[in-house]
């Protein structure tokens, strides 16, 4: 079971080998908050790693002050605390169209299938849904009702 | 009337598909009463005191006449048999079942209607004024405007999940009758060189903490209106209160920044917006698309028809009167607009609140917007109906027509145009009811004389802080008030609607129910006592201050219960 959606090529699917998620325990992996991200940042100056860990940011956190980290990231993951609240769908319209950010945007906690859809048109790219919800269920919120906002 | 396209129909109709989705998945358990609450509020759907409502958008408040048919009959056969319109020109089904939602959303989508964010922490329904595209004092007509915001709000997924409600507004004339003042944002749309723009206001709103807007920016060119929205919501939408939903408006973000700082991270947040080239630009091409719906040619209406008009008017003094009192002109030249009062006076106080249209009613006005106006009818925020471009010669026969179905009381603008949300009765927050309230004073003023010549006078009822009956704009205003679990009733005046908005203020201690009528009765003698001149109701407080008025109220309080 794979809690983990992502679109990948236009397609909206079920992902079992994602760098950051282990589906048999349903955990993400090398995901660091600013602070971790930071110190990692630190410590590699000079050397390579095989995997460059994803960034994760809370929903307080903002975007434009953490460009260096940014141009590291290859995944970063928006916090919804509540799915009611609405900041992370800002800060991917940030990430995705102020700063031009190319990597994944991935929508971790209080994810559920109604707000897929959402999501998607505000620049995320894989969603891990939460934990006691049915994410094949949920993949259907993203392949019906394809009519949205019109940009 | 503007016709939505093949993409706006399919994007309501795939909406109802995925609500029939969600309800059915609530029904069946998968989703919590939580999960559900936010995707039926932004469908319109609220948990009334007695059973469900259903709250039906109607784009800055124009209805064809098809859409009123229907509605009328969706009254009929899911609710009882009547509707409420609401001060932001929605209409309201109060007593629906769940069940039957998903069937009632598929048949408005049938006419171009639908329940979109017209609840929930998003944009909601925007509005302008009712006279839009016709007052004689307007600026530029705002409905094509109105409808590039409609196309912008309309689950624009940035901005589903706000802190808390967003309201917008448009006004084009120089009357303000689309209180503006009192919107999270308000815009002022006016002419320079030739072109439209805007002035943005922001920051209002009533509710417990009421506070009129602010300017934000005094010269917004239109095709750089939805790249200045959007930076605004965004900034809002990031750094707005969630802790508390009393905090939460928009209002209080610009209160605790100030207006000069907000202003700077709006225009931080709009620069980038423009370098990333991601702005939502409207094109010339768009803008004319749009305004071309909304354009109407006016036949030559011959000046002798007007004679038959002239002779009516001077046989017939209560056609006079209404005329004088419910009809307003237009900019063309022999056409009127038409106020049709949904607030009923003595006739039929027992049955009706203001803004209640019997599906009977609907229907029949509907057939009078199609006989002698274009078809179309228009809500004004105090909850009565509009039909516009109405000929002089067609003037009369409406005005019968209006007798027939109980709309033609000429009480528009006074005192017994009463403004009043439904109140305890149906709404679940309420404090106290209101609709007792409005009609005792219906019973208390059931002079026309009497209101007449008071004039002027706007009276709004509401029955909590949440002051949906807009009572801090209203000349006099009565919020309701629980004390000791009883309902009591606070009474301020002083309060304006338009350009030059004021909040008013609480005269003093609140008063039961029953003695309203009495403290209204002493308000407006004391006003006709001190007016000079012509003077309005509101401009005699401005003048005098409220003091006399106190003293008018509660000094006879205290002869009256010594006298007993
Ligand atoms: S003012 Fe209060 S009682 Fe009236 S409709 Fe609004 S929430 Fe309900």
């Amino acid at each position: 079971m794979s809690q983990l959606i992502a679109i990948r090529n236009g397609v909206a699917e079920q992902v079992f080998d994602d760098p950051w998620y282990v589906p048999a325990s349903n955990q993400q992996t090398q995901v660091l908050k600013v602070e971790d991200y930071r110190q990692w940042l630190a410590e590699q100056a000079g050397t390579s790693s095989s995997l460059v860990p994803a960034l994760q940011l809370s929903a307080a956190d903002e975007p434009e002050e953490l460009v260096e980290l940014l141009q590291q990231a290859p995944m970063v993951a928006l916090n919804f605390e509540k799915f009611t609240d609405g900041r992370a769908y800002s800060q991917a319209a940030v990430l995705r169209r102020n700063l031009g950010y190319q990597g994944d945007i991935r929508a971790v906690g209080d994810v559920l299938r109604d707000q897929l859809v959402l999501m998607q048109q505000c620049g995320f790219s894989s969603f891990l849904i939460r934990a006691d919800k049915n994410a094949e269920q949920a993949l259907q919120g993203l392949q019906r009702f394809r009519y949205g906002f019109a940009r | 009337m503007y016709q939505y396209n093949d993409y706006d129909d399919a994007l309501v109709l795939s909406r109802v598909e995925e609500f029939r989705d969600q309800v059915a998945r609530y029904q069946g358990g998968e989703l919590s009463d939580d999960e559900f609450l936010p995707l039926r509020l932004q469908n319109g759907l609220y948990m009334q005191r007695h059973a469900w409502m259903l709250r039906v958008a109607i784009p800055y408040g124009t209805l064809s006449a098809d859409q009123l048919r229907l509605l009328g009959n969706i009254a009929d056969r899911y609710d009882r048999g009547y509707g409420h319109f609401t001060t932001r020109q929605n209409l309201q089904f109060n007593w629906i079942e769940l069940s039957d939602v998903p069937d009632i959303l598929e048949a408005l989508a049938g006419e171009h209607m639908h329940a979109i964010q017209t609840s929930g922490n998003c944009v909601r329904n925007i509005t302008t004024e009712a006279f839009a595209g016709v007052a004689h004092d307007e600026i530029m007509d705002p409905r094509p405007f109105a409808e590039l915001l409609r196309q912008w709000a309309t689950i624009n997924p940035e901005f589903l999940f706000l802190p808390r409600k967003f309201k917008i507004a448009v006004s084009s004339a120089d009357e303000d009758r689309a209180v503006i003042r009192a919107h999270d944002i308000g815009l002022y749309l006016y002419q320079h060189k030739g072109a439209a723009y805007f002035r943005i206001m922001v920051g209002g709103g009533l509710g417990r903490t009421p506070i009129l807007n602010q300017m934000l920016f005094e010269q917004v060119h239109w095709q750089d209106l939805l790249g200045c929205l959007e930076a605004t919501l965004r900034v809002y939408n990031r750094f707005g209160r969630r802790d508390n939903k009393y905090k939460a408006r928009i209002k209080i973000l610009v209160k605790s920044l100030g207006i000069d700082a907000f202003r700077d991270e709006v225009e931080q947040e709009w620069q980038k917006i423009r370098n990333s080239n991601s702005a939502p630009v409207v094109s010339e091409q768009q803008l004319a698309r749009i305004s071309a719906g909304f354009e109407r040619q006016y036949p030559v209406v011959s000046a002798e028809l007007d004679l038959e008009y002239g002779a009516w008017l001077a046989r017939d003094q209560d056609f006079a009167q209404w005329i004088q009192q419910n009809t307003r002109p237009q900019k063309q030249a022999g056409y009127v607009a038409v106020v049709a009062s949904t607030k009923r006076g003595p006739a039929s106080y027992e049955t009706c609140a203001p803004g209640d249209l019997s599906s009977d009613q609907m229907r029949e006005l509907a057939a009078l917007a199609d006989r002698y106006s274009c078809g179309e009818i228009r809500v004004t925020h105090e909850q009565n109906l509009v039909l516009t471009d109405v000929a002089r010669c067609d003037l009369y026969p409406l005005w019968k027509a209006f007798q027939r179905i109980g709309l033609a009381t000429p009480n528009i603008g006074l005192l017994t145009d009463v403004i009043s949300c439904p109140g305890g009765d149906f709404c679940a927050l309420a404090n106290t009811k209101t609709l007792p309230v409005e009609r005792q004073i219906q019973r208390q003023f059931d002079q026309l004389d009497y209101l007449h010549e008071l004039g002027e006078l706007s009276l709004n009822i509401s029955g909590c802080m949440n002051a949906c009956g807009h009572h801090h704009v209203g000349n006099i205003g009565i919020l309701g008030v629980t004390k000791n679990d009883e309902e009591w009733f606070q009474v301020t005046i002083g309060g304006q609607q338009g350009k030059a908005a004021r909040i008013g203020k609480i005269i003093g201690p609140a008063f039961r129910a029953e003695e309203i009528p009495t403290v209204l009765q002493r308000l407006t003698d004391h006003y006709l006592s001190a007016r000079e001149g012509d003077e309005n109701f509101a401009d005699c407080i401005a003048r005098l201050g409220v003091e006399p008025f106190k003293q008018a109220v509660y000094q006879t309080n205290e002869k009256s219960e010594e006298s007993c």
